[in-house]
């Protein structure tokens, strides 16, 4: 088992078949200091991937690096992203098809979002398609056939914006990239527009918090479709969701289960970027409902934000109504989503970009919703679209789910490792961390043929960071107004991370 | 007894004065001596410049210079990082433990030329004399002590008790759930 | 309280003036002495100090405009720096209106209202003292403050969000917000003392209709102060807890409003002016009863009108504010209510003038700045209606137009007859005249100064000058203007000189007054001048208006009062029928530390909010020792 660190990071392979699971090798790369100046949501990382006996990450200072699983010997280092521009990587690469395929972070530091693919042998850089800009730079083509009319015209990477807002733009490319083998397309979602001030950022701002279907090879865009055009409180569309295929109304179809952070469950067809249905999973009032035939949300103008004024309560707050990877039920029926249900009140204020600062332009103050409930696990019937049960939770969920089984684990920021029950939100089980989680669950099976299933616990991250001791939660701002909201979160009884596997029966 | 008083009076009042004192631009060679804050070789602490006494530490103690320093911290995006002295991306600024000493020159020299870990360094974006309004600034959302001469509320969203309460020893809760 | 049956031996009746005269005097009288001298409680002693303080900043006002001046007569001038104007014109303004314009008429009316009514004291006269001191605290505060560079800079009107804690740091904007406080409280107790005076202590005869105007005038301006000052209270409240502990009052983003600010204020701002003005009023009218020799024409027109314009004074602050956004619907409201009081005062103007016409007017000095007020207060009244139209007031607001039109109304409107009022009444004041020959180069310099110093304004103002702006570069073509106007502000500031050195001189030297020197027909020419401490040895009982001149040879008079002990008679408030006797409080020093103590307090909380609660503690004691019963013959009563 190869497991990363944090920033500065270490990198370690664990061999599990040996008893205690030693380690076997480890691996430091060089850390520019700098980059943790650039990290938003804290020094985290999505993780390591392993693909023909190498293991291959990113590292928070802009480098993607390749190393022998066996030994743990550098195969390549190359530096694709820049931290001059704000730049950092903090999302695990995907490999297919002979290929490495990254994407960037730095929407809150004013850096335009890029997806890349470098070549997974020699680590040279195939292509690189940015989120904002003109065509060439975005890979629209001839090619390009989005399926909604206002996705459509020319260069719109730069028309949708200010004169030269496009160019620091946001639209990170944080997220999950996925491939689908079957289609050959990449899909993959684009971050929120940058600075936060939606006034500062007129227009729809294409290409940021939408999805992209590309063309592997060469990046060239099949689709788009613009979740939340001129996004009014920097939610973003990064994660793509899961590509599932299966009946829909009656008719096979390529899906894109996407539950994005303004609160819907997308449903798309995958092949040409149609949305299907878009339903609420949680209580939201920014937003009333997604029109179908032209796939763009209906605003609230009440809470609309504006330079100089104050919105208050808006649901869902920047966090997004889900900020972690949902995972699918074994017969692709039911959507587990961990959900936060938390609220803010947002004040937008001018901003200039300043080279190494954040770009950011609000006051924020994340809010619990009225209920006082501030996360919850969401079993979501994908074809009915509307929720089978809800787990309520009292904190955010801020780690990623694993179904495996008829059961459903999930981590929490208070530290519990539950496993509940997939067809009706049962707890059948629990354990109290050491740290809050905020990683996703693995599934693996051993040496000895047992199934194991395990997580990170180290408090962090967006959520976590608050109860970091360099944060004083008594500025109702700090942590981007995370501290407000979140008080009572309990700092950690070991501040660092430990890695904790479960053998299952 | 009635001497005693005046000069008192007179104390209190000369105090008053350079409270209150709007200078709003220095003359360039006291520009110049505001530069050369003496650091100790690793970066931490170190002699304030000589001109600094001279001048009534003004950075410090006049309420116009610390009403600058609030405003240039929010023009220069301290508050991406910092948040309004809670920490976000950087660490706290209100806790009243400085990481780099809590004396402000060496405030003035973490924003002048960065910190590692990514503070950056503000010497070619500010003059001089804002670096060192910003430090004074800094400097009062991190005290103990309230000061009169330290900036009330802004008028936007309210996130902390203001830097003439002495926030980083105040007990409160956060304005709203 | 009922008449108890006295002995007749301890009234006044059976008494010789002489010894009507030894008796009251040791009554009444306020001892030699420092300590004598804080402690009294006597109206004319007090107005003095009033109307002499008042002057004071009135000078000092007058050298800061003369500052100003200098500053603004050539372009780009180092005179002073822009911080420093900007305190200079703050201070300007802020002295001449809260610490000049409203104390010196109500400084007058303190002196002069009791005597026309035709009691022994004004109302609550230990109040009378407190006001006195709060009036010299709040002035030290403000004046000390500006020495020491603390002064407050933010506009006389001190509009949020510029004197809010973001955008003004420090204290000065603290300074102003208290000095508010003291000026207004001070202002406040005069007011309710008047009311008191004006409507229950009377001369028995003196009916509503027998009213003499200038009381008249200050029974109404009163009300107004009642009325107003809360407002303006209120809004330096929240001004100071906005910027002490953080509250929101003026933070949009946080729920408050910076436009309440500028309701609150003009809500106070705009009866201010009226304020200043009726008092004014009230002088012209008794002026041009005097000097045309005759009873005024239009008695009622005239009285209805000082009402009128008192109520219609709460009707018009939206016009301070018409470039704010406002809906349109609302701004022309203000509109047509701005211009609709021009009418009570065109109603006096003809009053006046037909008074006049029809008399046989003496051309004294007083009369001549009555004929100084009729024009300029007119042009001033015009350009008022000029600005009342929204389109109009658009393009002048914030400029020299509107520095024009409020100088033409307050200095002519105000200015004018309280230096004809002063050339009037220093003999009954001082017991001697001013010069008559001196009076006239002060009338005449004073008002060519003006019009040539404020006329050119109005253009200034049309050729786009701002206000409030510390220099102004060459290639606006101002400089001209500007130093023409400067030059001509020393030919008003001669004019002032002259006065100030004709009343210093004319104390010791000017021609001894009789009772009567301008055969005037109120009650306060029917005693001595100065008058003796106790006022009239008999009360006066009045038939008409005019008693001195319809009871030529001999006033009636009334008897039945104690002359061992302060007392004053009541009356009722209609008809002026004798009520009872009611005792008057003796000298005391009390009101001294109680204004002391509040100075303290209001002072300290500038500076923290606990001064509230530990600052209390000092007044309340003051308080009790003030209430507290003397053991004096007095306390029965």
């Amino acid at each position: 088992m190869v497991v990363l660190t944090p920033f500065p990071h270490a990198l370690f392979a664990l061999d599990l078949s040996r008893p205690g699971a030693p380690v076997k090798w480890r691996f430091v790369p060089e850390a520019d200091g700098g980059a943790e100046g650039l990290a938003c949501c804290d020094t985290i990382n999505a993780g390591p991937v392993i693909a023909d006996g190498k293991v291959y990450f990113n590292s928070l200072d802009g480098h993607t690096i390749a190393l022998d699983v066996a030994t743990g010997t550098m195969v390549w280092n190359v530096r694709t992203a820049s931290l001059d521009r704000g730049e950092t990587l903090t999302g695990a690469p995907l490999i297919a098809d002979g290929k490495i395929f990254i994407g960037n972070s730095g929407d809150d530091f004013g850096a335009r979002g890029w997806i890349a693919a470098l070549d997974a042998q020699s680590g040279h850089e195939l292509w690189r398609r940015f989120s904002t800009g003109p065509d060439d730079n975005v890979g629209i083509g001839p090619g390009f056939q989005p399926f909604y009319a206002h996705d459509h015209g020319q260069n719109l990477g730069a028309a949708s914006w200010p004169p030269s807002g496009w160019q620091h733009g946001g639209g990170s490319v944080s997220g999950t990239i996925l491939f689908d083998p079957v289609l050959h397309l990449l899909f993959h979602g684009t971050g929120h527009p940058a600075p936060w001030n939606p006034d500062q950022h007129d227009g729809d701002n294409k290409w940021t918090s939408g999805l992209f279907a590309r063309d592997p090879e060469d990046g060239m865009a099949k689709w788009f479709d613009q979740i939340d055009p001129h996004d009014l409180f920097a939610l973003g569309s990064a994660e793509p969701g899961l590509a599932i295929d299966r009946d829909w109304h009656g008719a096979a179809r390529h899906l894109l289960i996407h539950p994005d952070p303004d609160g819907y469950v997308y449903v798309l067809d995958r092949a040409n970027g149609q949305v299907l249905s878009a339903a609420p999973f949680t209580t939201v009032n920014a937003t009333r409902g997604v029109d179908l035939a032209t796939g763009e949300l209906r605003r609230d103008s009440n809470r609309a934000s504006r330079f100089g004024t104050m919105t208050r309560d808006v649901c869902p707050g920047w966090p997004g109504a889900t900020a972690a990877h949902s995972a699918p039920s074994a017969d692709g029926r039911l959507l587990f989503i961990p959900v936060s249900r938390l609220c803010m009140d947002m004040e937008a204020r001018n901003v200039s970009y300043i080279e190494g600062t954040a770009f950011v332009g609000a006051n924020v103050r994340a809010k619990s919703p009225a209920d006082g409930l501030r996360g919850a696990l969401v079993a979501w019937d994908i074809e009915a679209a509307k929720p089978v049960w809800t787990v309520p939770e009292p904190f955010p969920l801020a780690g990623g789910v694993l179904a495996l089984g008829g059961v459903v684990f999930y981590g929490t920021l208070d530290g519990w490792f539950k496993a509940v029950d997939a067809e009706s939100g049962r707890t059948l089980w629990q354990f109290h961390a050491a740290s809050g989680i905020i990683g996703d669950p693995i599934a693996y099976r051993g040496p000895d043929g047992r199934p194991y299933v395990a997580v990170l616990a180290g408090l962090g991250g967006s959520f976590g960071m608050v109860a970091k001791s360099s944060i004083d939660k008594r500025d109702a701002t700090a942590a981007n107004g995370l501290a407000n909201a979140l008080q009572d979160l309990p700092e950690p009884s070991d501040p660092s991370g430990t890695l904790y596997a479960f053998g299952l029966p | 007894m009635t001497r005693r008083l005046l000069i008192l009076a007179g104390l209190l009042a000369l105090a008053a004065c350079k409270r209150e004192q709007r200078e709003v631009r220095l003359d360039p060679p006291a520009l110049d001596a505001l530069d050369q804050v003496a650091l100790m070789p690793n970066g931490i602490g170190g002699a304030p410049p000589d001109v600094l006494p001279a001048l009534g530490r003004p950075y410090e103690t006049n309420a116009y210079q610390l009403s600058q320093g609030k405003r240039l911290y929010g023009w220069f995006n301290c508050t991406g990082c910092h948040a309004n002295g809670g920490g976000n991306v950087g660490p706290a600024l209100m806790e009243g433990w400085w990481r780099y000493g809590p004396d402000v020159q060496s405030i003035f020299a973490s924003i002048r030329d960065g910190r590692p870990h990514g503070m950056p360094a503000f010497k070619d974006k500010l003059t001089t004399e804002q670096i060192w309004q910003l430090a004074g600034y800094v400097q009062t959302i991190g005290t103990y002590a309230a000061k009169t001469a330290a900036p009330t509320r802004n008028d936007e969203m309210q996130s902390r008790p203001s830097e003439s309460r002495g926030p980083a020893g105040a007990d409160i809760a956060p304005p709203s759930r | 309280m009922s008449v108890a049956p006295e002995e007749p031996e301890v009234l006044d009746r059976r008494l010789d003036a002489a010894a009507l005269d030894r008796r009251l005097d040791a009554v009444w009288q306020t001892p030699r002495g420092l300590w004598a001298a804080l402690a009294t409680v006597d109206h004319k002693i007090i107005g003095r100090r009033y109307i002499a303080t008042a002057f004071v900043f009135l000078a000092l006002g007058g050298l800061l405009a003369v500052a100003m001046r200098l500053q603004l007569a050539r372009p780009e001038a180092r005179v002073m720096s822009a911080d420093r104007y900007n305190q200079v014109f703050t201070m300007h303004g802020a002295n001449m209106m809260f610490l000049f314009a409203v104390p010196v008429m109500e400084a007058m009316a303190v002196y002069l209202v009791p005597l026309m009514v035709g009691t022994r004291n004004i109302a609550f006269p230990r109040l009378n003292a407190f006001s006195y001191w709060m009036y010299v605290a709040g002035g030290i505060v403000l004046w000390g403050a500006f020495v020491f560079d603390m002064g407050p800079d933010i506009g006389w009107f001190a509009y949020v969000p510029l004197s809010g804690p973001q955008y003004a740091p420090g204290k000065r904007a603290d300074i102003w917000a208290q000095m508010i406080t003291f000026t207004e409280v001070s202002a406040l107790a005069v007011a309710v003392e008047l009311v008191v005076t004006i409507f229950k202590q009377r001369a028995p005869g003196m009916s509503l209709d027998r009213i003499p105007l200038f009381v008249w005038s200050m029974l109404v301006t009163s009300f107004l102060i009642i009325i107003a000052m809360p407002a303006i209270m209120v809004a330096s409240t929240s001004l100071i807890l906005d910027r002490l502990i953080g509250t929101h009052f003026f933070n949009p983003a946080e729920g408050g409003d910076v436009l309440l600010w500028q309701h609150l204020f003009w809500f106070f701002g705009h009866p201010e002016v009226y304020i200043i003005f009726l008092p004014a009023v009230g002088m012209v009218s008794t002026l041009v009863v005097t000097f045309s020799r005759r009873p005024v024409f239009g008695y009622l027109g005239l009285v209805l009108a000082v009402i009128s314009t008192g109520i219609l004074a709460f009707g018009l602050w939206v016009h301070h504010m018409f470039v704010t956004g406002l809906p349109r619907l609302g701004e022309s409201f203000f509109t047509g209510s701005s211009m609709a009081i021009a009418i009570p005062s065109g109603v006096q103007i003809f009053c006046w003038l037909a008074t006049l016409w029809s008399g046989r007017p003496v051309l004294k000095v007083p009369l001549l700045f009555v004929y100084a007020f009729l024009f300029t207060f007119v042009m001033g009244g015009m350009t008022g209606v000029m600005v009342a139209s929204v389109p109009f007031d658009t393009q002048v607001h914030d400029t020299y137009f509107v520095v024009a039109h409020f100088h033409y109304v307050l200095v002519g409107g105000a200015v004018f007859p309280l230096m004809g009022a002063v050339y009037y009444w220093f003999p009954k004041i001082t017991g001697r005249l001013m010069s008559e020959r001196v009076g006239r180069w002060v009338a005449g310099l004073v008002f060519v100064g003006f019009n040539l110093t404020f006329f050119p304004m109005h253009l200034l103002g049309l050729a786009g000058m701002p206000r409030r702006v510390y220099t102004y570069p060459a290639e606006m073509q101002w400089g001209s203007v500007n130093l023409f106007i400067s030059l001509s502000a020393l030919v008003l500031a001669s004019g002032f000189l002259l006065f100030f050195w004709d009343a210093f001189r004319s104390l010791r030297h000017g021609i001894p007054a009789g009772d009567n020197p301008w055969d005037a027909p109120t009650l306060e020419w029917a005693t001595s001048s100065p008058p003796p401490s106790y006022n009239f040895a008999r009360l006066p009982v009045v038939s008409s208006a005019y008693p001195l001149w319809d009871e030529r040879d001999a006033l009636s008079v009334a008897t039945g009062l104690r002359p061992d002990r302060r007392e004053v008679l009541v009356s009722s408030v209609a008809d002026a029928r004798p009520e009872a006797r009611e005792s008057s409080p003796r000298n005391s020093i009390w009101p001294l530390w109680t204004a002391i103590a509040t100075s303290i307090m209001l002072v300290w909380s500038i500076f923290t909010p606990w001064a509230v609660v530990w600052g209390s503690i000092p007044i309340a004691t003051a308080l009790i020792g003030w209430f507290w019963p003397k053991g004096v013959p007095e306390d029965d009563a």
